[in-house]
């Protein structure tokens, strides 16, 4: 009987009751992204759209959303991405966008302390009012030689049940895989692969530079 | 209230369309402007909490929180006491009326509310604010949303992350901490209610024996034959568990009720929370500790495995099931490094928890390999963590307790490792394993502790000896073929990547990180134990390279065409499975290779001997038998063997540096007179013949590119570390110098081996070498140099000028030929004079060439882009060689390229990638020339100040353009930084300690310099604010930039100025450290001028504060001078400046302050 403790009368909630696990029609989900200000996020966004990695940082003001269409290996899927500012250019909405999220990522800056000291906070806001989505953390800027925040001392994920990822949203390192992780777990398929179609290159990008210049000998005669 | 009714109409209306699918940004833009007017007008707050009383839209009813939630944290102070107690009321009454029925997420949002008002009121003003939470578990109606309640406290008191005055966080904390013993007693006491609810339903199921057998290992090792099996000193250490106050730990509880379940899913939450501030205690009671045990057990069980699937309410803030959720509660204390004395009986009693719910785990079940494989698999991740957490944290420790079965423990581990199902968690206790491994190689070099180390002998070689299990197919087929080879694959395809060099890209298969992953554990136990590792890799290794070796008797010729006979059912995949390990076994061997280094080599020559002649032999016999064009009954075995062929190529290149340290000084011996000789030379040159033969005979037998590729890195690593004249002389070698020039079909192998070739005959040879063939060298160089070069250096300038096409049709030539020198002018960085004279010697024309062809491809970015990256290669290594003179010429034609025809300003205002690409390269190229020490290039000083701060910074002063201001801004570091005396020279008054009045020269300038700087730190992009602030820093660390007069007379109260606003306004948040730490070292100019005089200065300037929080700002600054207690009171400061101009921006205008 209990069961019922938390809806014995939702009728005046009824209409339009967000609830993150049927709001979505099958194979469109809302994914939020949050993290402070300058983590990458609105770069991520734009590497994914195919766009070019953007080296200037333009601030977003509220909320970006956008649409993009995947081919996954379970069949096509549409993700709108909610790419939310950072916590000084918050809109009146705040966590408000964070509704009907089926997903959502947590950037931080590897290069910023203060950014993973805050990931707590991004983490605790977005389960209040999404309890029981899936959520990764991306420690983004991994490419950046003078880290900040070792691999080591990033704990957070290990506490919480989600996925975590190192990546470089410029260097276009490990950008499919935290996409992948979200997907995975918002359809329940964990053998779910997003498919390298056209305009799904751009996962792949510098790494065959990389590996040219690495098959120089390392080796000091 | 027909307005206010109307107006929450339009409200639902706004906020639906927002939500709406089809809602555009840039409408969605105008909703939020419209939306956060209305949250800025005064009495806003009242139309909220009428909307949220009356609306149905839950859209509507998160907007309203959010706008009140922004009012209490921003306009608190500027409300009236009475709106302040009537919002808190309201607040409060909703939460107690609609709990239950309003969706989760508005319930927590309420809740935060009503503890944001806490946060800045209680217990002042809000004295009955914890006895009302604590009321709230009396009815059980109000449990939830007490647990609810306490978990946001600690969250939001404890941890705030809204501006709150630092003086009120400190408050928060002590009183929060008083509440804490209450707290953990009304969450234990629910945790045991539930307990109790079914206690009477608790089936009699017999606590596990510890002495349960476990005959079925996964080897038979030195730990499964370990005292566990006879379980004496594991029973002993149980025993008292069982009989202790933890008698309940094997007992398993029924199913709970999703009531039951629901409360302790929140309590186990809630005080994980406040685990993570509070300090280890006696507030932690051992009572407490088993009560969150007896929920841990229940992950271990597989039948409380899942949650109730679609039972559990939302309240549950994870989903996780109640064993994951009080597992991560323990965890959270186990991460506490410091453990107060007292505690460490009661973490041994937590461990013996814990080992015994690891020896449930790790036991046989019935039907199944082991119990890990039907449990949940967060619970695992958790108890790894746990694992992790105590061999990292506590097991240095515990490790010499007597009361602690160090060695049982890792058997226990050992058996948790193997019996893992899944790759990622396998990989978590390997993890667990290599912090113990770190453990004990510190040990092992902080102080005559081998001793420490052996007692753990058996247990590694057994754990490598596992982990050499898993990695080959003979013993683990199942899970290995399980895995992805995909990505491997496709580099094989495009012959893109080089092999053996997979570890650096990030793009690697299933395959290869399962793989690399468990070689890298197997090397790390092997720097603690050599000689038994190797030989544990040596064993199989020789008996698959037997097979391998003996393959040849199963070719049989058919029609011209040569087939491997072996072609039944059973024997291919024992053949694939053969040669797959055989090559994995061959990685091995490579990567062991650094044992045989060093100190180490004498000893173990033999062995590498050993190893290399059979290596070669392989090398030979793949490559005599051209194993890669052999029929196969099945596809998969041609690749096997073209794996196999390049992988040995692979591992020799491998052992090529054991070869040079081979050759090493250290063997040479000195007789009277000068004569040397070196004690191994035969053997050295024997081995490096045979090198040379393996990695030249490949190149020109139809080879796949992947084998080819391996051949030819391998003659490149020895053309660069083994440095003999074996090489001249072997006519493999010498025919390659004929071939390879005009080789076409692959560039890039190509470009290597003609990279390889050059350094045979430059560079120089080790000094026992009697003759050194200086002049036949020198000879060839030149002649083999002019084979590939011939065309440009030919080439007629004059007429190139004229003919357009012809311009067109020899770029890429002229980009393949100049990237060639490029990377070979980049080898000789690390060599000798003679050997860049020698080179300078053979490429000058080329060079002087590329130069004149600069100004007729001006426009070809591609080869101007060659032509300067070359030059600035040649400007690194050859630049004595060049000389000062051409040094100068060559500079001065590109100066005048750029700046008479106007092409910087182009490019730059363009925005052509490719042209700013070559203005970077100019900037580098005239970075290396301000940065040489000597003299002779001193007279480009002032040029290229004109050129940076006069023709290229204005243009991007004001623009982003980070592609030209990065390199701009490093190049005047470099200036700065190499020129130092251009602007300021010794000054005799220092020598006499008169203080750093020094005089400055240039004054102009470097003001104007400094100044670009200065503007950088108002401009929003972070890289050059990065980059700048490191160069301020780097120069003040170097030269005391900071305390020369010119800066602290009128630069210095200007930079701590702007710095200390971007800290305010927040502009650079993520550079929060790196600016206090440069405003210290400002400030440490003179920090009583700082603290007395700019402080007071900079308040008064500073707008949206009063005289009072003013002098309270002054006053709480305290003036302290190291730098971490500055850099908290630089935090607190900033804090509370941005506190109190929030609050007072709340206030309404004209508002009289008392």
């Amino acid at each position: 009987m209990h069961n019922t403790v938390e809806c014995v009368d939702q009728s005046c909630w009824a209409q339009e009751e967000p609830d993150s696990s049927t709001a979505f029609t099958p194979g469109k989900y809302k994914i939020v992204l949050l993290g402070d200000g300058g983590t990458g996020k609105s770069s991520y966004v734009s590497v994914l759209q195919n766009a070019t990695f953007r080296k200037e940082y333009i601030a977003t003001l509220g909320v970006e959303k956008h649409e993009i269409s995947l081919t996954t290996s379970h069949g096509p899927c549409v993700v709108v991405l909610w790419d939310t500012a950072g916590q000084e250019k918050l809109g009146p909405l705040r966590d408000g966008y964070y509704t009907d999220a089926n997903a959502a990522f947590i950037f931080f800056d590897v290069t910023s302390r203060v950014t993973y000291k805050n990931v707590p906070n991004w983490h605790r806001d977005v389960l209040r009012v999404c309890s029981d989505i899936p959520i990764v953390l991306c420690a983004n800027k991994i490419d950046v030689e003078e880290r900040k925040v070792k691999s080591k001392a990033i704990t957070h994920h290990k506490k919480h049940k989600m996925g975590f990822y190192e990546i470089s949203v410029k260097e276009r390192i490990s950008l499919k895989e935290p996409f992948e992780y979200l997907l995975q777990q918002v359809t329940k398929e964990p053998d779910l692969t997003i498919k390298d179609s056209v305009d799904a290159d751009l996962f792949r990008g510098v790494g065959e530079l990389s590996l040219l210049q690495s098959s120089l000998p390392q080796e000091q005669g | 209230m027909a307005t206010d009714q109307a107006s929450l109409m339009a409200l639902e209306g706004l906020m639906t369309e927002f939500f709406g699918l089809a809602t555009s940004n840039s409408r969605k833009h105008d909703i939020e402007t419209i939306l956060g007017n209305f949250g800025q007008q005064r009495g806003a707050w009242k139309q909220c909490l009428y909307y949220l009383a009356h609306t149905h839209n839950s859209y509507v009813s998160m907007y309203c929180l959010t706008t009140l939630e922004n009012i209490i944290n921003k306009q608190w102070v500027g409300l009236m006491p009475e709106e302040r107690t009537e919002i808190r009321s309201t607040l409060y009454r909703f939460v107690l009326e609609n709990h239950k029925v309003a969706p989760y997420y508005i319930r927590n949002k309420l809740v935060k509310l009503v503890v944001d008002i806490a946060r800045l009121s209680w217990p002042h003003f809000y004295p009955d604010f914890f006895t009302n939470v604590l009321s709230l578990s009396r009815s059980p109606d109000t449990v939830v949303l007490c647990i609810v309640f306490l978990q946001t406290i600690s969250e939001e008191l404890a941890c705030p992350r809204e501006e709150l005055s630092y003086s009120r966080r400190t408050e928060l904390r002590r009183l929060l901490s008083q509440q804490v013993p209450t707290m953990l007693t009304l969450l234990s006491g629910l945790l045991e209610g539930v307990v109790e609810k079914h206690k009477n339903a608790v089936t009699a199921t017999p606590p596990p024996s510890p002495t349960h057998s476990h005959s079925h290992s996964p080897s038979r090792s030195g730990l499964s034959s370990s005292p566990i099996q006879t379980g004496s000193l594991l029973s002993n250490m149980f025993h008292s568990l069982e009989s202790g106050p933890t008698v309940r730990m094997g007992w398993v509880l029924p199913p709970l009720d999703p009531e039951s379940e629901t409360i302790a899913s929140l309590a186990l939450n809630c005080l994980t929370h406040l685990f993570s501030w509070i300090p280890l205690s006696s507030l932690i009671t051992p009572h407490l500790l088993n009560t969150i045990f007896l929920f841990a057990s229940l992950g271990a069980d597989p039948q409380h495995n899942r949650h109730h699937n679609g039972l559990v309410e939302k309240n549950c803030v994870s989903g996780e099931s109640l064993g994951v959720l009080a597992m991560g509660a323990i965890n959270e204390i186990m991460s506490k490094n410091c453990v107060p004395h007292d505690f460490e009986d009661f973490l041994l009693q937590m461990f013996r928890n814990t080992f015994h719910l690891l020896q449930r785990l790790v036991r046989e079940e019935p039907n199944t390999t082991s119990r890990l494989q039907l449990l949940d698999p967060s619970y695992i991740d958790k108890f790894s963590e746990f694992l992790r957490l105590f061999v990292s944290v506590h097991l240095r420790r515990f490790e010499n307790n007597s009361q602690f079965p160090v060695l049982e423990f890792l058997a226990l581990l050992f058996r948790y490792t193997f019996r893992q199902h899944c790759v990622e968690a396998y990989f978590n206790c390997l993890d667990v394993w290599s912090i113990f491994l770190d453990h004990l190689s510190a040990k092992a070099q902080g102080s005559q502790e081998r001793a420490g180390i052996t007692r753990y002998t058996d247990a590694l070689i057994s754990l490598a000896r596992g982990i050499l299990h898993k990695i080959q197919h003979r013993h683990n087929q199942a899970e290995l073929e399980e895995l992805d080879h995909e990505i491997r694959e496709e580099i094989l395809e495009n012959n893109n990547a080089y092999y053996g060099e997979l570890g650096d890209g990030e793009d690697v298969s299933e395959w290869h990180s399962f793989f690399t992953r468990n070689l890298e554990l197997v090397a790390k136990i092997a720097e603690l134990l050599p000689d038994e590792i190797f030989s544990l890799v040596y064993e199989p290794w020789n008996d698959a390279t037997k097979i391998y070796l003996s393959l040849q008797s199963n070719m049989v010729e058919q029609d011209g065409r040569r087939r491997l006979n072996i072609s039944a059912e059973h024997e291919c995949p024992r053949l694939h499975c053969l040669l797959r390990d055989l090559s994995s076994l061959l990685q091995a061997i490579g990567r062991l290779s650094t044992l045989f280094l060093g100190e180490e080599l004498p000893k173990r020559s033999t062995t590498a001997v050993q190893v290399i002649d059979k290596l070669v032999q392989m090398a030979n016999y793949s490559t005599g038998l051209k194993l890669f064009e052999v029929q196969t009954a099945v596809e998969v075995l041609h690749s096997d063997f073209v794996e196999v062929h390049a992988q040995v190529l692979s591992t020799l290149r491998a052992w090529v540096h054991w070869l040079s340290q081979l050759y090493g000084q250290q063997f040479v011996q000195v007789f009277p007179g000068g004569t040397q000789t070196h004690q191994h030379q035969d053997t050295c040159h024997t081995i490096n013949k045979q090198m040379l033969v393996a990695a030249t005979s490949i190149l020109n037998v139809g080879a796949p590119p992947l084998i080819v590729n391996c051949g030819v890195q391998l003659l490149l690593s020895l053309s660069v570390m083994v440095r003999s004249p074996v090489a001249l002389e072997m006519n493999q070698v010498q025919s390659l110098y004929v071939q390879a020039p005009s080789i076409l079909s692959d560039l890039k192998v190509r470009g290597l081996i003609l990279r390889a070739l050059v350094n045979f005959l430059l560079l120089p040879w080790p000094s026992f070498v009697v003759d050194h063939k200086l002049d036949t060298r020198k000879h060839h160089l030149t002649t083999f140099i002019n084979s590939f070069t011939s065309d440009i250096r030919k080439l007629d300038v004059q007429r190139l000028a004229d003919d357009k096409s012809m311009q067109e049709s020899l770029a890429p030539k002229l980009c393949d030929t100049l990237s060639i020198i490029q990377y070979q002018v980049g080898e000789l960085n690390n060599t000798d004079k003679a050997s860049r004279e020698l080179y300078y010697h053979c490429v000058q024309d080329v060079i002087h060439q590329a130069i004149l062809l600069f100004p007729i491809y001006v426009q070809h970015t591609s080869v101007c882009e060659e032509i300067l990256a070359l030059m600035v290669v040649v400007m690194q290594v050859l630049r004595v060689q060049l000389g000062a003179v051409r040094v100068e010429a060559t500079i001065q034609t590109f100066l005048d390229v750029f700046t008479t025809r106007h092409h910087l300003q182009l490019a730059i205002t363009t925005d052509n990638p490719a042209a700013v690409r070559v203005v970077d390269k100019f900037l580098k190229l005239l970075e290396l020339i301000v940065s040489e020490p000597g003299q002779s290039f001193k007279r480009f000083i002032p040029n290229t100040i004109t050129l940076c701060m006069d023709h290229i910074y204005p243009i991007v002063s004001d623009h982003t353009s980070p592609e030209v201001k990065s390199p701009l801004f490093e190049l005047l570091r470099c200036l700065l930084e190499h020129n130092w005396k251009y602007f300021f020279k010794p000054s005799i008054h220092i020598s006499l300690g008169a203080g750093n009045w020094d005089s400055i020269e240039n004054e102009a300038q470097f003001i104007q310099i400094m100044q670009a700087f200065g503007q950088s730190f108002m401009q929003p992009d972070i890289t050059i604010f990065k980059h700048n602030l490191e160069a301020m820093e780097s120069l003040n660390s170097k030269y005391k930039l900071y305390h020369k007069g010119v800066f602290r007379n009128s630069l210095l109260v200007h930079f701590i100025t702007v710095l200390l606003q971007v800290l305010v306004h927040r502009s650079q948040d993520l550079l929060q450290e790196e600016i206090t730490i440069t405003v210290y070292n400002m400030a440490a100019v003179d920090f009583s001028t700082y603290f007395g005089a700019f402080v007071p200065h900079f308040l008064q300037n500073m707008d949206g504060l009063d005289a009072d929080q003013r002098t309270a700002l002054k006053a709480n600054f305290k003036t302290d001078t190291d730098l971490p207690t500055f850099t908290q009171n630089v935090q607190r400061f900033i804090n509370d400046l941005r506190y109190y101009r929030t609050c007072n921006a709340s206030l309404p205008p004209g508002t009289v302050k008392l």
